[in-house]
């Protein structure tokens, strides 16, 4: 036994932390669990009291096995990083649809899955039957589900990670981000938890305040406004309704989930910078700058086109139901203004494109949104620019072109190469994707616009996602939102890591 | 009246060079010992070969007989670490720094170095004066930049030709010390009356520099570049 | 607790490295990208490339929030002048500084460093263990 200690340390120290990072999300499931007590829904209670075990038991099962490694404190390299990182998202996506399972509204396990991993990536695409009579201890668990996912499960665990830091940051890229505001990643993702509770006190009051206004009872708003803030900050797109956010009929509500969602896509870095008094960042980030552009000129082409068409034609409307969901797609929110099939019926296929687009270029990097982000989208054009100007400028100039996200950077190749291996990564994941919805048979635009969606986690639907989808396909959107969540290194790490591990059973035996 | 310099580099070499034709008592100190025999060759004066930073060192070289230290060595924290160590360990009266980056001298200032030479600052200034075509030429600054020396180039269009000097109406934070003319420097009274061609010395300070300018142009003038 | 360093050398490094680990914010300055390298890119700090007494890089690695500055770079004049602006000008509480040339040491004494002496301690262990001392 010892041999194999010696020969595979990973396997023990990606148990570990695997298992750590189980129990941290896994005590979560008290929040539901009490909402559930206090609503008296005394059989999601119990389902969540079931669950809640279940994942424990799996997390502290995982840690038990991985601690012998853990106490000679032996070296988290790079790839085990990425690999708890996607581990942990697939055995929690098992674990976290328990509760779905057994309230019995989901048809298989690989529906609870899908929602599961819909709330943690912040899709927001749903499987789930009858939305509209969930127990409300449910429906706080995939909104709080989806607001995990925004800042985390990584970052979650590490606010609470209290010795051995060893190996921290690794895991954290793993998920994703790569920023640090302060130097040690701990403090990082506290100050990431730090800034969403604030921002969760301020929106969830406004949001509540406002439902009473429209008429929800103070309970009611309340939840709502919780739940509807938990999925707009995080850019998840989960509503409570099946109606999603046209529940409400309310412009005032659209504006202010409007302000947070918008604000949940940007990077957590700028949100750190204006905190500490950097107001000028907002100007001169290159994601802002980026941003600014891309919603503009499509907000603006779609709002043309879609009068043109005859479909919006007055200020407000083209507002509500045509600048909204371009907004929200391209923040990768998912909070639809329209139904499903309107995409499809009104909005013709230059309309369609012009989603596609937004929902494969997403919010900002280090946020809850998806996408290529726009931070790529704008060192490759910056890249392109320098490019172009060395060619017209004499051969012994020398040129260095920089860009400002929160620091100057230099614009080298490296960092262009990057981005751009990225931005292909995505672009062959909603290629493939797209290609398999034709197999089954959907329209090349459902198909491509119900791809961009899964590709960049936003969650706006064609009506494509439904419970009688072929199951190949739920597999393949699963897969998607991961990918694409995670931005594909860590996933590829697990999936290298686990062949490398069957070859050399293999090779033993 | 004993000084010493540290630093056998150009400015050590000739700065030793120059105050001992002006007959005055110098020491040099240099760690390397070529360099040191060539200067010995050329300059006849009392040369140490050794470290500037070292106590020992510092001491050979008689700091302290010495009234002021110049430390010129072509790094800017070694300097800073000689002038410290003549303040605090053996009280020198003066103690003046060369510095290359212009960024450091705030700092060193801050940290108690007297004087600081800083050849970046001076030729820096003196390009912006030609590209600004500015009429007001900063000559020198005294007591940590809170006072500085100002040349204006007194020429056609300027509102102060033909003034009597008591008839301007000056910020309260200036002070006209005298005025250039045909190469004589006459000393300013009330009566004294500008003309064209005068190069005017005025002390005051950064902040009020942009309202003399205004004050001189006259509307229409061509350099519209307002200085940071 | 905040904590810079000021070099980052193999003692810079490991001490970065370790300090890290025990969960402090650490932030390393070096004035060449290539001695930072050696935290390697999973490094869960700060690692900043400059001039290593510039005011915006000790700002930047957040030296008014600072608790510790440690100077462990291998010239004894840089420590000394960053130890100085550390002290003087930002006001740091505790400032340490590694004396390489133990000549140097009055001078670090005169200028009220504090100031770790590896040449003395290295001796004073390796004279131990001559003698056959307990450690």
């Amino acid at each position: 036994m010892n041999n194999l200690k010696t020969r595979s340390p990973g396997v023990y120290i990606v148990s570990y932390y695997t298992g750590y990072i189980i129990i941290g999300t896994a005590f979560l499931m008290t929040v539901p669990l009490l909402t559930s007590l206090i609503m008296g829904e005394w059989n999601p209670a119990l389902d969540f009291l079931i669950s809640m075990s279940i994942s424990l038991l799996t997390g502290l099962t995982l840690m038990t096995f991985g601690r012998s490694t853990h106490t000679d404190s032996s070296q988290v390299d790079w790839r085990y990083g990425f690999i708890i990182a996607a581990l942990s998202w697939i055995m929690l996506m098992f674990l976290c649809s328990v509760p779905y399972l057994l309230s019995g509204h989901t048809n298989s396990v690989l529906d609870g899955c899908f929602d599961v991993m819909s709330g943690f990536t912040t899709t927001g695409l749903v499987l789930t039957q009858d939305l509209d009579h969930l127990s409300t201890g449910l429906n706080m668990w995939r909104h709080i589900l989806t607001f995990i996912g925004g800042q985390g499960m990584v970052v979650l665990a590490l606010s609470f990670l209290v010795k051995n830091t060893n190996g921290a940051y690794k895991i954290y890229c793993g998920e994703g981000k790569d920023i640090k505001l302060v130097p040690n990643v701990k403090g990082t993702a506290r100050i990431i938890w730090k800034i969403s509770l604030v921002y969760l006190l301020v929106g969830t009051l406004a949001l509540w305040i406002c439902g009473m206004f429209i008429g929800l009872s103070p309970l009611s708003a309340f939840f709502h406004g919780l739940n509807m803030f938990e999925s707009a900050w995080s850019t998840g797109g989960f509503a409570p309704n099946t109606q999603n956010i046209m529940y409400y009929h309310s412009f005032a509500y659209e504006n202010i989930t409007i302000v947070f969602f918008v604000l949940g896509s940007l990077n957590f870095g700028l949100h750190y910078a204006i905190w500490q008094g950097k107001k000028k960042e907002i100007i001169k980030n290159i994601e802002v700058q980026s941003f600014f552009v891309t919603s503009f000129l499509a907000c603006a082409f779609a709002v043309i086109k879609l009068s043109q068409l005859g479909v919006y034609t007055d200020a407000v409307s083209s507002f509500r139901r045509v600048a909204y969901n371009v907004l929200s797609a391209h923040t990768t929110t998912g909070f639809g203004s329209v139904y499903a099939r309107q995409f499809a019926n009104e909005w013709g296929d230059f309309g369609i494109l012009i989603m596609v687009i937004v929902m494969m270029i997403g919010g900002s990097a280090c946020s809850t949104a998806g996408g290529f982000k726009g931070l790529r989208v704008g060192i490759v054009f910056k890249g392109i620019v320098a490019d172009i100007k060395k060619v017209l400028s004499p051969e012994r100039s020398v040129r260095v072109a920089k860009y400002h996200h929160i620091k100057d950077y230099v614009l080298d190749d490296p960092t262009v190469k990057a981005a751009s291996l990225i931005i292909v990564c995505y672009m062959v994941l909603f290629a493939i994707t797209t290609l398999l919805g034709t197999f089954y048979g959907y329209s090349l635009a459902d198909s491509a616009f119900e791809a961009a969606s899964v590709s960049g986690n936003v969650g706006l639907s064609i009506g494509v996602t439904s419970a009688t989808m072929p199951a190949l396909m739920k597999i393949q959107y699963i897969l998607a939102m991961y990918l694409g969540r995670l931005e594909f290194i860590s996933v590829f790490a697990l999936f290298g890591f686990v062949i490398g591990g069957i070859k050399k059973l293999c090779a033993r035996h | 009246m004993k000084s010493i310099i540290i630093g056998g580099g150009k400015i050590g070499f000739n700065l030793l060079k120059t105050l001992k034709d002006r007959g005055y008592n110098v020491t040099l100190i240099e760690i390397d010992e070529e360099t040191c025999k060539a200067i010995a060759e050329d300059i006849d004066s009392d040369i140490i070969c050794g470290d500037g930073t070292s106590l020992d060192v510092l001491k050979d070289a008689g700091i302290n007989d010495a009234d002021i230290i110049a430390a010129v060595t072509g790094k800017d924290e070694e300097n800073l670490v000689i002038c410290q160590i003549a303040k605090k360990g053996f009280n020198i009266g003066k103690s003046i720094a060369r510095i290359n980056n212009p960024k450091n001298i705030p700092m060193f200032k801050a940290l108690g170095v007297d004087q600081t030479v800083c050849s970046t600052e001076v030729i820096a200034d003196l390009i912006e004066y030609e590209f600004d075509r500015d009429i007001c030429k900063i000559v020198q600054t005294f007591d940590r930049g809170a006072m500085i020396l100002v040349e204006v180039a007194v020429k056609d269009g300027n509102r102060w030709i033909n003034q009597y000097v008591k008839d301007l109406s000056l910020p309260s934070e200036c002070v006209i010390v005298s005025i250039l003319r045909d190469e004589k420097a006459l000393f300013v009274r009330g009566d004294t009356q500008i003309r064209n061609g005068d190069n005017i010395h005025i002390i005051t300070n950064r902040a009020t520099v942009p309202e003399i300018k205004k004050q001189l142009h006259s509307g229409g003038a061509q350099n519209a570049k307002q200085k940071k | 607790m905040n904590i810079i360093i000021i070099g980052c050398g193999r003692l810079g490094s490991t001490l970065a490295l370790e300090l890290a680990d025990a969960g402090y914010n650490i932030a390393v300055i070096d004035s060449e990208a290539k001695k930072l390298e050696a935290l390697g890119s999973g490094f869960n700090g700060l690692a900043i490339r400059g001039i290593e007494y510039d005011n915006n890089i000790l700002k930047q690695a957040g030296i008014s929030r600072a608790s510790f500055v440690i100077l462990v770079t291998p010239d004894d004049n840089l420590n000394i002048t960053a130890a100085l602006i550390a002290k003087n000008i930002f006001k740091v509480p505790r400032v340490i500084a590694k004396i390489n040339n133990p000549s140097k040491k009055d001078v670090f004494k005169v200028l009220d460093i504090e100031t770790i002496n590896p040449t003395e301690l290295i001796s004073y262990m390796i004279k131990s263990k001559i003698e056959g001392e307990p450690k």
